[in-house]
């Protein structure tokens, strides 16, 4: 009887990390493990993983399975359908991977959105921070086989998706900002909302630390495992509240603050240790202090427009016809030539889009940087020489997302 | 006996309680009421629409018929007739113990003196099936099952057998009706509350229940032993599990709840059946509670505190067989 195995007859360099299980390191003592696609602790990818009885000797990803080509796509499209297309890199948290693109198209354009529309874009922005970090945590939770951390998580999300619809009109993929200001005024009963969702999460947030994160056996799970100190954090450009978790003290919104990060007052959340354990907890922290930012904005929401001034004047119907009529004031203005360049946070980590314009209505390339890419090295360095069981624990520790990575 | 003949106290223990009814229903029960339970935590509502009026009690049976029609597939690779034979075998081993449990006075299949020594030893050695049952699929996910298994076997065998040596010792017998008797005054878990505590953790290794859910973690190994299995084979490689915690509570309601005292008859029947739930619920809350060690920590547990706990319940019993 003839025996398959992967990778069948796979020619050599077919794929995009590893050409054949033979090549992979670790000589003949190690079990290769072929995880995902289709495997319930893989996402999106594949990982092939040697282990050396319960010791992880070796991880090659493989990722590229959600591969969009938003990069190419964006070459053939106007300047305003961007977004849509941009978010669905990280459906989650689609305000804040948006961004970038936002604030560089904005310099293109040379528009400036009034102080209003900065407000309620850091609003959404971290309304989205701590949806995306229950979203990481829920799934941490259910790699680790809390299945009540999962559910919860995902409950939790659920409210904040109810409240994005009220104030942008969609529950997951907001593409709430536009080039110049947002796409949508909040209301009072918006604003009342969000408070009720803040205290909502506040009093749940209680629960599900007693549950999780005081939970013994996820603190035995989680501290010590998948340690990437300082230097080598560094070394692999690690991004975001990853990186912040092995003591590096960088935050986009704290050295290059954008829109109104400049006047709320924040705190970026550091911790030492680079484990497991340390990205969970910044992540934690970071939720608190999103929801504190959020509250500083509904105190200081500034009155007046939500569009920038130059647009609103380009359409005069504006008044009557609400935002929706200037979206159409796009089709006759163009970018300037030239390069420009934008860094936002994103929830996992720094994006960063560089657009070139070339005076046409279509970008002539947009280089698109997501997080989840730059901290896929430190996620499989991480897992090596680890225990198997630690393998889902370091990959929801890197938050790692795979439509955010392979864009 | 207070049975009306022809229904003798081993025929009903052998079809009814303990036997193949309690069995099979204790299957749609537990899986009913884990996922209600569960979801009770969970801000869910759990099975709600088979069989509305009775709270969804029914959904376990639907899946069952529905487990029953879903293709079957042997893989090529696998010792075929090995690969059908070892989730059916290890079913009907798991409720082997059964038979020398008694669940009331006289309702037991085989009366023996040793009988819940007997039962503890066919619990320990059913182990090995499960092994073998990975073993035939064949697969690396399921060997990295198997490996996990033996491991965590290894963790809570000793441990769980000083327990029952610990109640065999303070009672001076393993013969079923003569544990219950012994227990009239003081049950066991007050005679001697570390065994109790031992075999409770015992049970959920045993079980592979969380914190102890380690060769089937689904994010690491899929689903560890049962991988390869679908349709009615997997039916019988999961509910193993099932009976294995259906055997084990019967084992710890007669050891340390004094089985069906006060009562006797049909009575006794249904007060053995509510005490065993004293070791189901817990095994059943947990899955809400706990993630999952690694195989290494559950080890340390099983080689370090447990095994000493357990040796301690043994010496409690001899110095309280001393003093007595």
């Amino acid at each position: 009887m003839q025996k398959t195995e992967w990778p069948f007859n796979l020619e050599v360099g077919r794929t995009f990390f590893v050409q054949s299980e033979e090549e992979l390191r670790g000589g003949g003592r190690g079990l290769t493990l072929v995880v995902g696609p289709q495997h319930p602790g893989s996402g999106h990818m594949r990982l092939f993983v040697v282990v050396d009885g319960d010791i992880i000797v070796d991880v090659v990803p493989d990722p590229g399975f959600v591969h969009r080509g938003v990069e190419k796509l964006a070459e053939n499209r106007p300047y305003w359908t961007l977004i849509p297309l941009v978010e669905k890199a990280s459906i989650m948290d689609s305000m804040n991977i948006t961004y970038p693109l936002i604030l560089a198209l904005e310099k293109a354009l040379g528009l400036e959105p009034p102080p209003r529309a900065k407000y309620l874009r850091v609003l959404m922005a971290e309304l989205s921070r701590v949806r995306t970090h229950l979203y990481d945590l829920a799934l941490l939770g259910v790699f680790l086989g809390h299945t009540t951390a999962f559910m919860w998580g995902f409950a939790l999300m659920d409210m904040y998706a109810e409240v994005f619809a009220k104030i942008a009109g969609a529950r997951t993929t907001i593409a709430y900002p536009v080039p110049g200001g947002v796409r949508r005024d909040v209301k009072p009963d918006h604003v009342e909302a969000v408070k009720r969702l803040l205290e909502v999460t506040r009093r749940k947030l209680k629960d599900f630390k007693t549950l999780f994160l005081d939970n013994p056996v996820t603190k035995a799970r989680l501290e010590g495992v998948g340690i990437v100190d300082a230097k080598k954090t560094a070394e692999l450009g690690v991004v975001g509240p990853f990186a912040r978790a092995s003591g590096i003290d960088y935050d986009v919104r704290k050295v290059h603050p954008y829109d109104a990060y400049g006047d709320v007052d924040f705190e970026v959340v550091v911790e030492k240790d680079g484990d497991a354990w340390a990205r969970t907890l910044v992540r934690w922290r970071e939720m608190y202090e999103s929801m504190s930012i959020v509250e500083q904005v509904l105190k200081a929401l500034p009155e007046g427009d939500v569009i920038d001034q130059a647009l609103l004047f380009k359409n005069p119907e504006y008044r009557r016809e609400g935002v929706g009529g200037v979206l159409g004031v796009y089709t006759y203005i163009y970018p300037e030539p030239g390069e420009y360049l934008a860094v936002a946070e994103a929830t996992r980590g720094a994006t960063l889009v560089h657009l070139w314009a070339t005076g046409l209505q279509r970008v002539h390339r947009m280089r698109f940087v997501t997080p989840s890419w730059r901290n896929l090295r430190a996620m499989v360095e991480a897992m090596k020489g680890g225990r198997l069981a630690d393998m889902p624990a370091v990959y929801m520790s890197f938050g790692y997302f795979p439509p955010e990575a392979d864009r | 006996m207070d049975f009306p003949s022809p229904l003798s106290g081993d025929l009903v223990a052998a079809l009814v309680f303990p036997g193949v009814l309690g069995i099979f229903g204790f299957l749609v029960v537990a899986i009913w009421l884990e996922r209600k339970l569960v979801a009770r935590v969970q801000w869910r509502y759990g099975p709600l629409y088979v069989s509305r009026p009775l709270g969804g009690l029914l959904q376990p049976v639907a899946d069952l018929f529905k487990l029953v029609f879903s293709e079957l597939v042997l893989p090529r690779h696998t010792n075929r007739l090995l690969f059908a034979a070892t989730p059916i075998l290890l079913f009907f081993a798991e409720g082997l113990p059964v038979v020398f449990i008694a669940a009331a006075p006289g309702v037991v299949m085989a009366p023996h003196s040793y009988g819940l020594a007997i039962a503890v030893v066919l619990v320990l050695l059913v182990a090995v099936l499960m092994v073998a049952m990975a073993w035939t699929e064949a697969d690396k996910f399921t060997y990295i099952g198997a490996m996990r298994e033996i491991l965590l076997t290894a963790a809570y065998e000793v441990p769980l057998l000083l327990a029952a040596l610990a109640m065999f010792l303070l009672y001076g017998t393993a013969d079923p009706h003569k544990v219950v008797e012994v227990q009239s005054g003081l049950w066991g878990v007050l005679l001697n509350p570390l065994a109790f505590v031992v075999y409770l953790v015992a049970l959920l290794m045993a079980t592979t229940r969380f914190p102890f859910e380690i060769p089937e973690a689904e994010p690491e190994v899929v689903l560890g032993p049962y991988t390869e299995y679908g349709s009615t084979l997997f039916i019988y490689a999961f509910g193993a599990n099932y009976v294995k915690l259906y055997v084990l509570s019967l084992l710890g309601a007669v050891l340390f709840l004094g089985g069906w005292l006060p009562a006797a008859g049909v009575l006794g029947v249904l007060i053995t059946l509510a005490k065993m739930g004293v070791f189901v619920l817990p095994a059943m809350l947990v899955r809400a509670i706990y993630p999952r060690y690694r195989i290494d920590q559950a080890l340390r547990i099983g080689w370090g505190q447990l095994l000493a706990l357990s040796a301690a319940a043994v010496l409690w019993s001899l110095l309280a067989a001393w003093i007595w």
